[in-house]
């Protein structure tokens, strides 16, 4: 019978260093060999520990190709806007690096379960941030407020922008519709889910339009399968698109 | 007959009168208010998984005989940031309802709610405008 602790590191350096083309081979190789092997031994061996070792990990598969679905839409949404404006001299086009996200799991986020009831298991797939340093990269995150009236929220807190900004929600207010239950409406409305985006440019228009495209891309495997994102999986998201566009928010964080 | 995926711009989201049908899977958009946020000028638009097209774009469909849709009428209306944004009156809008299949007719959602356009009815959503959305030729 193996050692549990041995298992455990084994498929720890299995999920090391995944590339995000990986994670679906990745998904099926654990399904269809190791957590076979692992549940038939648990089952035979009588063994509380191992057996209480393996039940979380029926879960990894299905987050593992969550993931990777995640990336691909967060990467086919890039493309689209770097296609798009390519070329058009100051249309906005993303850095190279941006453009490529390795999307890299920092330890102990692939496959990290969280607590949100979902018909989806959750996966919390830390999105790369290749613009800026660690240290200044603050995760997109909701707060609570009973207040309906967001742009009210925002000026409140940062009363030098008003009239200069359009306040934008990070993860959409529709999602309250498509997604019933995922988030609460006082987490939607609250200012930390606000983001000013400078009128009057251009630039900035375009990419509003591309946050719209890459969110609309986000959403569409989940409805094709009738499942929901968990609400990590949504600031995740939230979080690539801050690391992307933040520069030219007011105010600025990135 | 050449077929394009047609990813088109989204000038908005589900307003609050858009009524999904959960009881089905996918969930069914039974009532549709698409909400602008913005826009950039495209004749056809997309909110996954509905799309919407100008009147004139909706005539122009149905002048030039394609097949795979019929139209229905939705709700529009602007959030806060569209009424910032959005300077001039926008124009009529109809709701694009798929009748058939993807790459059989001119005009079809595949499974993974794209839209798929023959290169005629391309030609026609190019002639209304499609400066922002992204055309892919689907290879055989």
């Amino acid at each position: 019978m193996a050692n549990v602790g041995e298992v455990v590191e084994r498929l720890r350096a299995a999920l090391q260093d995944l590339r995000p083309d990986e994670l679906k081979t990745s998904a099926e190789l654990l399904r269809e060999e190791v957590l076979v092997v692992l549940t038939a031994a648990a089952a035979e061996s009588n063994h509380p520990e191992l057996q209480e070792a393996v039940e979380p990990l029926t879960g990894v598969p299905d987050e593992l190709e969550a993931a990777a679905a995640l990336y691909e839409q967060a990467r086919s949404g890039t493309e689209r806007y770097i296609q798009q404006h390519s070329g058009t001299g100051g249309g906005g086009a993303l850095p190279a690096a941006a453009a490529a996200p390795s999307a890299t799991p920092s330890s102990g986020s692939c496959g990290m379960p969280r607590s949100e009831a979902s018909t989806t298991p959750p996966a919390a797939t830390k999105p790369s941030s290749t613009k800026a340093s660690p240290s200044k990269s603050k995760p997109a995150s909701f707060g609570w407020t009973t207040s309906t009236n967001y742009r009210k929220t925002f000026f409140d807190a940062h009363p030098d922008t008003e009239g200069k900004v359009v306040v934008h929600h990070a993860v959409e207010q529709q999602v309250l519709r498509i997604f019933p239950g995922v988030v609460q409406t006082e987490e939607v409305h609250s200012l930390e889910n606000l983001r000013g985006i400078p009128k009057g440019l251009i630039n900035n228009r375009v990419h509003l339009s591309a946050i719209r495209i890459a969110w609309n891309d986000f959403y569409k495997p989940f409805r094709k399968s009738g499942t929901r994102p968990t609400k990590q999986q949504l600031l995740d998201f939230a979080t690539m698109i801050d690391d992307q566009y933040g520069t030219s928010f007011n105010p600025n964080i990135r | 007959m050449g077929y394009y995926i047609v990813q088109p711009e989204v000038a908005g989201d589900f307003g609050d009168n858009t009524v999904l049908d959960f009881s089905v899977e996918p969930a069914v958009v039974t009532r549709l208010e698409y909400r602008f946020s913005d826009w950039l000028g495209d004749a056809i638009l997309e909110c996954t998984p509905c799309f919407i097209v100008t009147e004139a774009l909706a005539s122009a469909i149905t002048d030039a005989g394609l097949t795979g849709v019929e139209f229905d009428e939705l709700e529009v209306s602007l959030s806060p940031e569209g009424e910032e944004l959005i300077e001039e009156p926008l124009p009529r809008w109809k709701w694009l309802r798929f009748t058939g299949k993807a790459h059989q007719e001119d005009l079809g959602v595949d499974e993974d709610f794209m839209l798929v356009a023959s290169e005629r009815a391309l030609a026609v959503l190019r002639e209304h405008g499609l400066n922002n959305a992204r055309v892919t030729e689907v290879t055989p």
